[in-house]
């Protein structure tokens, strides 16, 4: 008798200990839903908004043309909206280091919008205004927002792998003896060898993950270049 | 009280334009200047200047700091060699460079191409020479300081490790020690080990 009840109090341990996890996985998802998105922006956020709020800034540079999961287009990032919740507003997962991860607000944007089913328009049919974005130009402060941070300062920053070659400014890069930029010579300065799909050593490299330059950014730094490569 | 406004003022010009001077004379560690012309070796060769062996079949560069007379002189000189072909001589490139590293002229020597030149699965010689230049110049080992600060020449062999796996091995000397320092690569191009061995 001693021992049943022995094994029935082991039962009850098991059973409880159990209960308590899958409590705290039903707390986790309760959190997400209760606090991570915005009941009053629900019928505001469209595709366009998260685009360029999350997507364009932390998840095309590793996830665009050349990358594994293409994120560009509102069709291939619904396809993957199960996923893309799971490791970014769950797990954290996304972006992985070294880029940082998503902040308060941009997590926030993100479960507002799947929480919303992920639409492509807003439902109340009237947007939150996603910021302008201003056109890429052959100027250098255009240049290092739109392509040196999106692609190139994860590793050519202070203290990342690649610090020794400096983007930060178009006189570091005129005078590194690399001869990155030679001003009004785009067809001998190394930046342009480097990004070119046919390169040796090709930048961003494949290893990374970030995906390589479009040709019309690569047309924009050979003008920006051959202006003479000021700022 | 004029007299000796102006001497401080020549003594103080003076004394600017001497650090100047020197500023420009040696100005890049010669571990750096290896470094350099690793990637000057790729840019020749992207300017098809010279020949993409010299990437992969790069056995040595050769260090030497050269005392310029004049501020347009080259401060540097570095000498790349291939892989010797069967007469024992070798293709060089003979790389000149200013005070900042920076590439300011090459001559080609010739040589005999070898045709034996160990074979790389992954990275190319050049990048195993270069990846072994950013080790002494970037890991806080402090064995590979001396070789950051005066090297004057590198070697790559490739060896096969017990287990059986390809390896390169850059040997490195520097005036500043009499030891040598040897970085193994695995073919990726990752360091494996780095230590010094007394000759």
């Amino acid at each position: 008798m001693k021992l049943e009840i022995n094994k029935l109090s082991v039962l009850i341990l098991i059973s409880l200990l159990i209960s308590s996890c899958s409590n705290k996985t039903q707390l986790k998802f309760e959190e997400y839903n209760n606090h991570a998105y915005n009941q009053a922006m629900l019928e505001k956020v469209s595709y366009q908004l998260i685009n360029q709020r999350v997507f364009i800034p932390k998840c095309i540079s590793c996830h665009g043309v050349s990358g594994n999961v293409n994120l560009e287009t509102y069709a291939s990032v619904y396809g993957f909206i199960d996923k893309i919740k799971d490791v970014t507003i769950l797990s954290h997962e996304m972006p992985k280091s070294p880029y940082s991860s998503l902040n308060k607000e941009e997590l926030e944007l993100l479960a507002t919008w799947i929480q919303a089913g992920a639409p492509e328009k807003a439902l109340g049919g009237v947007d939150i205004p996603p910021p302008v974005v201003e056109p890429l130009e052959a100027k250098f402060l255009s240049i290092q927002k739109n392509i040196f941070q999106n692609k190139c300062l994860v590793c050519h920053s202070p203290g990342k792998e690649a610090e020794r070659v400096s983007l930060n400014t178009p006189q570091e890069m005129i005078d590194s003896p690399l001869e990155i930029v030679i001003p009004g010579n785009p067809d001998d300065s190394d930046l342009i060898f480097v990004i070119s799909p046919t390169a040796r050593k090709i930048m961003p490299p494949k290893k990374s993950g970030i995906t390589s330059l479009k040709p019309e950014e690569i047309e924009i730094l050979k003008q920006w270049i051959a202006n003479g490569a000021t700022d | 009280m004029k007299n000796v406004k102006s001497l401080v003022l020549l003594l103080v010009l003076i004394s600017c334009s001497i650090q100047t001077l020197l500023a420009a004379e040696a100005s890049v560690a010669l571990g750096k200047v290896a470094e350099l012309s690793c990637h000057r070796l790729e840019r020749l060769v992207t300017l098809q200047k010279i020949d993409e062996k010299f990437l992969t079949k790069l056995v040595s560069l050769q260090i030497i700091k050269l005392t310029p007379a004049k501020p347009a002189d080259p401060s540097y000189k570095v000498i790349a060699s291939q892989y010797a072909g069967a007469d024992g001589s070798s293709i060089q490139v003979e790389m000149m460079m200013d005070a900042t590293g920076k590439g300011v002229s090459q001559t080609l020597k010739a040589g005999t191409e070898a045709q034996n030149a160990p074979v790389w699965s992954d990275k190319d010689a050049a990048s195993l020479v270069e990846n072994s230049l950013h080790y002494i110049l970037e890991s806080n080992n402090p064995e590979a300081r001396p070789f950051a600060s005066g090297l004057t020449s590198v070697v790559l062999k490739q060896v096969k490790t017990e287990q059986g796996e390809t390896v390169g091995r850059v040997e490195m000397h520097s005036t500043d020690t009499t030891k040598l320092f040897e970085v193994t690569l695995k073919e990726d191009g990752t360091v494996e080990s780095a230590n010094t061995i007394n000759p």
